[in-house]
């Protein structure tokens, strides 16, 4: 090879690890609900409500060239492949209440119940996307990331009886200006937790593949949740081993229920008039005013040295005062 | 433009006659004039505090022949004798003696958005008896045309089939003003009239409720984000709804507003205020709000809409999305849901037949008994008094409020109420005049088209009831001012209160209240108005003059305004742009032109940019020859004149300004009226300047 013909010849060693699938579709998702309500009375409404999705022609990774150990064709070079094949579907339930504001007070309360399945493991973000096994699909089948069995979400708001045109404290004065006209609201939310998947980091063969992460652990059929889970062994890691070297896992996708989560948020505000067409609010709102230990994440990577332990947790308490001037 | 709003607050000279006064400063010549208080005026007010009661038996049907005997009320749990009884009940035949078939209720609404109660503690009470009224206001701001159109239909429908000659029906709008198309009336074809207007069937109707109004004085006129919009948008139409509520009070009967709209969604928290403030006042006034949702019954598209962005990422397969719909939804009926609650109407949701907003309206206010007592408890403190009324007969059930608020006086009102209240006044279009008020202005150029404009504001001392603690006479004035432009935009505000304690032996009543401020402003014509309010009984007054700047690089001899005083005052802060103010004395107008004879009387005027030759003016000011004196005359005869003052040299050179501050000696002016012509003559260009202002000297 010389200089001047460098560009035009064509080096022997460029490998191509990628592709997409002409007959590629962009996925699309099909949503039913059914919501019946009612007033018991003129501010306190009660919902059903049943939602439905189907997801279909949703993206998913494949490795075609992929086998238990090694390339499956050979004289190929691994490659992904992006195809649109995924489905996924979702049912769920949910019961409301609503006190809407009279009198001062509100309040509203949610209850959802909820089963989300997909095998689309791109669907929802969330680590290795590629399948595990391209002859074997339907093992891709398994809750979805975002899967939440229960979920409560609340909120209220409640004008405190201080202040002109309240109960207490209602006459022109400094306690008036001080301890008047304040509202409180907060919101409230628990649910369960997120699922995540047992998987092998860094074995030989995926890392020849370029599909590291993405071998699943064995499942040996114990039951993967423990009754008192602690932040050094959140579920049950006994359930789980490295597969054989050769093999694909056992276990299934997100078959491990994570921590759920719970927050509760409360501000405390209030409304002054200053100097005629100013209004200033001054708002003291606290996040997470319980200061509840929320643990948010699991290590479910089986060959590492903390798997099975909680690796990080929600914020602290954290109080925010907000002074707003509208002019 | 700066608005730096400097104040002083001076007790001047007595004024009595004043020259250039204006109607509103009339009432304070009278009374000055007699050197006292006005007499003393003795108002009998009766708050008769009324309920209306719907009786019903196990049956719902309305119990009629019931007499006052059989019920008692309890205010706060103290009996209460009942006055006043009456049935009320709307029959289908006309009634007899019915009033106009038009009435103004509503009149002064229109023309001001958020249009303020009267002030006065006796208002003037509308007997209505036996009949319905509803006023109808339709949110043209926040209803699609179809929904005009459904609400439009559903207003139609009600008055085409169902109107009875006892109803008298209003009809407003809401875009970007509160508007009343049609005020109460009974007449079936003035109201179908109106209706047509509003769906456009007759061509440029819409437009003509609609036409937005850029300089309308209730949008304030900021940009901000969505919320900020939403926040101003729901307040706005709150402010509609109490503007309304305000003017039906004076009926005494039960008013229903029905309200149609499409959802109303609230900012977080923050418009909270509002909302309280709006259901306050609608009880007080004993209006009923019915809310309907033209927006009907809606099969939420889990997807969303055309109108909207397609649902991306996970909550379209979560579900989120959905339920977000729900939540958005709701939230957006929560205000109409609680304006309705708390008032004793009703809202309606998710509905297709909106007569059956009608169908409640005309059921609530079909017959109902109309109690009236004066409450034993007689203080105005503005609190809300609980009331129970009982029958004797237990197998009737009563349907009334659950209380009311106590009439609220000056001293009562919370701080919130009086700032509102003079906001109010300041645009409102119909002022009230309590206190004799008035404002002046002058101007002195500063450089270049910048005019530095003094405001006075003057209340005469007589107006403000002072407070005697010790030796000092005490009163506080809140001042309130807008300026706008010739295209009515704001330019500067003015905020203030003034505190006065002056030594009790000073006879305050005989002398005036002096407020000074100042604006920096560009030629023009601009508009000021001036509230002011006396803190003790809360009475207020206004003041609106215009305020002009010319542009004196037209004029040949470029002179500022001419002011008249006789007082100066000592140790004042330097503020370089004041002219008046040298050599750390201020020279305190005198802006009625008014001086006591045998005082010394000053003027004071610049002349800007005087010539030093060939139409060049010297900024050193090197070669310039300004003379000028005063001539007074009495009719046609001239009583004085000063000696010439020659001035060789610009004084001021920042403003290129050559001052003149002379002293007149008026020992020798008797008592009356004079015209003061003051000479001005540029030497060496050659230009000159009259002006001739009215000084009244008095004993």
């Amino acid at each position: 090879m010389s200089l001047a013909t460098a560009l035009l010849t064509p080096s022997t060693g460029i490998t191509n690890n990628f592709g997409v699938d002409p007959n590629y579709r962009i996925g699309y998702v099909q949503l039913w609900n059914v919501d019946v309500q009612r007033d018991l009375t003129q501010t306190l409404n009660v919902g059903f409500t049943y939602i439905g999705t189907h997801g279909s022609s949703l993206d998913i990774l494949r490795a075609p060239n992929r086998g238990p150990d090694g390339t499956t064709i050979t004289g190929v070079a691994p490659f992904i492949w992006e195809s649109s094949g995924g489905v996924s579907t979702m049912n769920a339930g949910s019961v409301r209440v609503r006190k809407r504001l009279s009198r001062g007070i509100q309040f509203g309360g949610t209850y959802t119940y909820s089963k989300a399945f997909d095998n689309a493991s791109s669907l929802g973000g969330g680590g290795g996307v590629v399948a595990q096994n391209d002859k074997d699909l339907a093992a891709e089948y398994g809750p979805s990331n975002f899967d939440v069995r229960h979920r409560f979400s609340g909120d209220f708001s409640l004008e405190l009886p201080f202040g002109s045109n309240r109960r207490w404290l209602n006459r022109e004065g400094l306690a008036n200006e001080v301890f008047g006209g304040w509202m409180l609201n907060g919101t409230v939310s628990f649910a369960s937790g997120t699922p995540f998947t047992a998987r092998v980091l860094g074995a030989v063969s995926d890392v020849a593949n370029g599909v590291n992460g993405t071998l699943r652990a064995n499942y040996n059929g114990q039951p993967i949740t423990i009754s008192d889970p602690t932040i050094t062994q959140f579920f049950n890691t006994a359930a789980f081993s490295v597969p054989a070297p050769g093999t694909f896992g056992t276990a299934g996708r997100n078959t491990i229920i994570g921590p759920g989560t719970k927050a509760f948020n409360m501000a405390l505000m209030k409304n002054f008039t200053v100097r005629g067409l100013r209004t200033l609010s001054l708002r003291i709102q606290a996040n997470n005013v319980l200061n509840m230990v929320v643990w948010r994440s699991i290590n479910t990577t089986v060959n590492s040295n903390t798997f099975g332990q909680v690796t990080s947790v929600g914020q602290m308490r954290s109080v925010q005062i907000v002074l707003r001037v509208g002019f | 433009m700066t608005s730096q709003l400097r104040y002083r607050s001076a007790l001047s000279a007595l004024v009595a006659i004043t020259i250039g006064l204006s109607l509103t400063g009339g009432g304070a010549r009278a009374l000055l004039a007699q050197g006292q208080r006005p007499a003393a005026v003795f108002r009998s007010s009766v708050d008769l505090v009324t309920v209306n009661i719907v009786v019903r038996d196990k049956n719902g049907n309305v119990v009629r022949g019931l007499t006052r005997d059989d019920f008692t009320v309890t205010e706060d749990g103290r009996g209460q004798s009942i006055e006043t009884f009456d049935f009320e009940e709307v029959t289908t035949k006309a009634v007899e003696a019915a009033p106009a078939a038009v009435t103004t209720v509503l009149g002064s609404v229109g023309r001001a958005p958020a249009a303020p109660t009267p002030a006065a503690d006796v208002k003037p009470v509308i007997d209505m008896h036996g009949r319905r009224l509803i006023a109808m206001l339709f949110d043209l701001s926040s209803m699609q045309p179809e929904e005009i159109a459904r609400s439009a239909a559903s207003a139609r429908e009600y008055i085409e089939k169902r109107l009875t000659p006892a109803d008298m029906v209003a009809i407003a709008t809401l875009s970007t003003t509160l508007q009343v198309p049609q005020d109460f009336t009974s007449d079936r074809d003035v109201l179908l009239h109106t209706l047509d207007r509003l769906t456009g069937v007759e061509g440029m109707g819409f437009e003509e409720i609609t036409a937005a109004d850029p300089t309308d004085a209730s949008a304030t006129g900021f940009t901000a984000d969505d919320s900020e919009f939403t926040l101003f948008n729901t307040d706005r139409r709150l402010q509609a709804i109490q503007a309304l509520t305000d003017a039906m009070a004076p009926i005494e009967q039960k008013k229903s507003l029905i309200y149609f709209s499409s959802g109303m969604t609230q900012t977080g928290l923050d418009n909270r205020v509002a909302i309280r403030t709006v259901i306050d006042r609608a009880v007080r006034s004993n209006v009923s709000i019915y809310t309907a949702d033209m927006r009907g019954l809606q099969a939420l598209g889990p997807a969303g809409d055309a109108s909207q962005a397609s649902t991306r990422g996970q909550s379209a397969f979560s579900g989120a999305a959905v339920s977000g719909r729900f939540d958005t939804m709701s939230s957006s009926q929560d205000a109409l849901s609680s304006l309705a609650q708390d008032t004793g109407g009703r809202a309606f949701f998710d509905l297709n037949d909106f007569g059956t907003v009608f169908d409640k309206v005309v059921a609530d206010t079909s017959a109902y008994y109309l109690l009236g007592f004066s409450s034993t408890n007689q203080a105005k403190d503005g609190r809300f008094r609980r009331l129970r009324v009982s029958l004797k007969r237990p197998d009737l059930k009563l349907e009334c409020r659950a209380g009311y608020y106590a009439p609220r006086d000056f001293a009562h009102s919370a701080r919130e109420d009086r700032e509102q209240q003079l906001t109010e006044q300041l645009f409102s279009d119909l002022s009230v005049t309590d206190v004799p008020v008035y404002a002046a202005s002058a101007y002195f150029r500063i450089k270049g088209d910048r005019y530095f404009v003094p405001l006075w504001v003057i209340v005469p001392g007589s107006a403000v009831p002072f407070n005697k603690s010790g030796d000092k006479s005490k009163a506080t004035l809140d001042i309130v001012g807008i300026v706008r432009d010739p295209r009515q935009r704001p330019v500067a505000r003015i905020r203030d209160t003034v505190n006065l304690a002056v030594s009790a032996s000073e006879q305050v009543e005989r002398k005036n209240v002096q407020y000074q401020t100042d604006l920096e402003l560009p030629p023009g014509v601009f508009n000021l108005k001036v509230v002011v309010r006396e803190n003790q009984t809360g009475e207020m007054g206004s003041f609106e003059a215009a305020i002009t700047v010319p542009n004196l690089t037209a004029n040949p001899i470029r002179l500022s305004s001419v002011i008249v005083g006789s007082r100066l005052q000592a140790g004042l802060k330097k503020d370089p742009r004041n002219p008046l103010l040298q050599n750390g004395t201020e020279l305190i107008p005198s802006v009625a032109h008014v001086v006591t004879a045998g005082q010394p009387l000053y003027l004071y005027y610049e002349v800007y940019d005087a010539s030093s030759g060939e139409g060049k003016t010297a900024p050193t000011g090197q070669g310039i020859r300004v003379v000028s004196n005063v001539l007074f005359f009495r009719g046609q005869q001239r009583v004085l004149e000063t000696s010439l003052v020659e001035a060789t040299a610009v004084n001021e050179p920042d403003r290129k300004a050559t001052t003149f501050r002379l002293e007149v000696p008026t020992a020798d002016l008797k008592p009356g009226l004079y015209t003061c012509q003051v000479n001005v003559v540029d030497d060496v260009a050659g230009t000159f300047a009259f002006p001739r202002l009215a000084v009244y000297v008095k004993k």
